[in-house]
């Protein structure tokens, strides 16, 4: 009877630790997801970069030379890959994407058999709630593609 | 000492002080902790989900405002648009702030110009008491996207 008596005073407080230690586990995991998902926002924002420098790109990189070389028919038009590249930089300094992801890069690839061009951004973006044991920091990519075609 | 003292006493006292501890903490840690747990996960991802309806609405109106033929046009459907997708993000009461802005500022349909559309909205924060006052019950958001009108378009 002595030795039970001494056993249930020994357990005192194991629903608070119970309690305590869940919610431990509750907050981290609320975290995790807290932070994914606000590194999935910042792709959002990062990708409506990608699809407007894809569109600038494409509408800078055609320089119109179809024009005068061959005529427009239903064919896209003729892009090139420089002055797309051009047009990038001055969209991405334009909209501020530089200022908002700092560490940003770009790529710009002109696909010349299908005459489209496609924009890839990538950015490290900070974490807002710090966990541990998982980094403070994610990169996010972006990519956007885009081609000129003459109204039918 | 322990069992000493555990002889001074009958077997019930020790059981006694401890009937009923397990449901009381419960109930007081439950409510102290998982309670405004799970009210700080629901304002969180009710202002994730705002936030990126937000976003997507702005990338719809601005597209929607390039390819129209006209500006008042494109106004109309940049709305429409914005609406459309905070509808289809869960947020029924939407009644997004549209506005568009071009450089060369103008007619913002002319070749080569660049179109910013920026939609503001404000998502309710979830079970909030009104007694703070109707500004802090809300979460104000706001996002634009900003696409150029082509050069090899048909304005005729």
């Amino acid at each position: 009877m002595t030795r039970q008596s001494c056993h249930r005073r020994d357990e005192t407080g194991q629903t608070m630790l119970l309690i305590v230690g869940l919610a431990v586990v509750l907050m981290t995991a609320v975290a995790v997801v807290v932070n994914a998902s606000a590194a999935y926002l910042d792709r959002q924002a990062l990708d409506s970069f990608a699809d407007g420098a894809a569109l600038a790109a494409a509408d800078g990189g055609a320089q119109g030379n179809d024009v005068y070389s061959g005529g427009l028919d239903d064919e896209r038009l003729e892009l090139f890959e420089q002055t797309a590249r051009d047009a990038v930089d001055a969209y991405l300094v334009s909209t501020g994407a530089a200022d908002e992801f700092p560490g940003l890069r770009r790529s710009v690839q002109v696909d010349l058999a299908t005459q489209s061009v496609r924009v890839r951004v990538s950015a490290p973006v900070e974490l807002p709630l710090s966990v541990p044991g998982t980094p403070s920091s994610a990169t996010i990519t972006a990519t956007g593609a885009a081609a000129v075609s003459p109204d039918p | 000492m322990r069992l000493n003292q555990a002889r001074r006493h009958p077997p019930h006292w020790h059981t006694r002080d401890e009937q009923g501890t397990a449901l009381v903490e419960l109930t007081w840690l439950g409510l102290l902790l998982l309670l405004p747990l799970v009210w700080v996960v629901t304002a969180v991802f009710a202002v994730q989900q705002g936030a990126f309806a937000t976003a997507g609405a702005a990338r719809s109106a601005a597209r929607a405002f390039s390819l129209a033929d006209d500006d008042s046009q494109g106004r109309a459907r940049a709305r429409a648009a914005a609406v459309r997708v905070m509808v289809d993000q869960g947020i029924e009461s939407a009644d997004p702030d549209v506005t568009v802005t071009c450089v060369p500022s103008g007619n913002c349909h002319l070749p080569g110009t660049m179109i910013t559309v920026r939609v503001k909205s404000r998502v309710d924060l979830p079970l909030f008491p009104r007694l703070f006052g109707e500004q802090h019950t809300s979460f104000a958001l706001d996002s634009n996207h900003t696409v150029p009108i082509g050069r090899y378009r048909d304005f005729g």
